[in-house]
């Protein structure tokens, strides 16, 4: 739901979410800060206009539940990981920069996905192409074709995770064999474009 | 025991462990030999240890509003750390910081929607800095 003040289109869950983050910060709902947030937020919102996101998604509960609990174990077991390589004795990790190819078109899906991987240790994203979903990555101990092959797995396991939590039709994605039936219905045209 | 002891205790706990792996980010940031490595240390057993002190903390104060405050620090923190390291990962890379042999060498694979063979990709095999 949107409203309309000069101009600009206010949507009612941005002025919602501002207004609860300004009461919690105050540590008080009163009237006060309820009202205060209320008008914190429309000035807000009003003056650094945001550009509007296409979401086209739809939450699946249990793949949702799937991607949280696999990253907060991820996130424990890495971080544990990379604490003990820094203290560890003797010489210390290297690493390698790699790109990896994304199967998602969504740009929101690829920003959560960038998301959730800087955050697991082990690898830093250092850019994200989206027209050409292409991931560029830094990952820890990275020493040869397996190691790569290894993290490229990681990557691809994680996006296919949020692709399962987010994504209205996973399976369009996720099969190899429907998302190049997909790719050849369009013209060619469109095709070289999105390369 | 009651369950403010036990409370207590997991608190104290999770500070702890909070508390040494920041430690261990800090001797990270030291002994890791370049940029991108630093950055891991920098960045990841920090997210954790965050995680855990903000847990320690509320387990130790244990009221509701001073937990919402929390929950928003922690959700602030992981939304923030990702862009504030992608930054400086890329500016990094960008200018040349990144030695050409930490690059993988190995060819870059590519998913081809179409199914087609994609043929040599431009920038085939290893990545310049700069690229």
């Amino acid at each position: 739901m949107r409203g309309r003040l000069l101009g600009r289109q206010l949507s009612w869950g941005s002025i919602l979410w501002l207004t609860v983050v300004w009461v919690v910060l105050w540590r008080s709902p009163t009237l006060l800060t309820v009202v205060g947030g209320v008008a914190v937020a429309v000035l807000v919102l009003v003056a650094f206009p945001l550009p509007r996101v296409r979401v086209k998604l739809r939450l699946h509960p249990w793949g949702l539940v799937v991607l949280v609990s696999r990253f907060l174990w991820d996130l424990t077991v890495a971080s544990i990981h990379v604490a003990w390589l820094a203290i560890a004795h003797g010489p210390t990790t290297r690493g390698a920069v790699m790109d990896i190819q994304l199967v998602a078109k969504e740009e929101l899906l690829q920003t959560i996905t960038a998301e959730l991987v800087a955050l697991v240790p082990g690898t830093v994203v250092i850019d994200l192409d989206a027209r050409q979903r292409l991931l560029t990555l830094h990952a820890l101990e990275v020493e040869n074709d397996k190691d790569a092959q290894r993290v490229r797995r990681n990557v691809r396991a994680q996006e296919a995770r949020v692709v399962r939590a987010f994504h209205p039709d996973p399976e369009a994605v996720l099969d190899p064999r429907r998302a190049r039936e997909a790719a050849l219905a369009r013209p060619l045209g469109e095709r070289k474009e999105e390369r | 025991m009651s369950w403010t002891t036990v409370a207590d205790l997991l608190g104290l706990l999770s500070l702890l462990g909070g508390a040494m792996l920041c430690f261990a980010a800090g001797v990270g940031v030291v002994r890791f030999p370049d940029l991108l490595t630093r950055m891991h240390a920098g960045t990841k057993p920090q997210v954790l240890g965050l995680l855990l002190v903000l847990l320690g903390v509320w387990l130790r104060t244990r009221s509701g509003m001073d937990g919402l405050v929390l929950l928003l620090v922690g959700f602030f923190q992981l939304v923030t750390i990702p862009a504030g390291a992608h930054m400086v990962g890329r500016a990094g890379f960008r200018t040349g910081q990144v030695r050409p042999a930490d690059i993988h060498p190995g060819r870059r694979e590519r998913v081809d929607p179409s199914g087609e063979e994609a043929g040599p990709p431009p920038d085939d095999g290893a990545r310049t800095p700069d690229g």
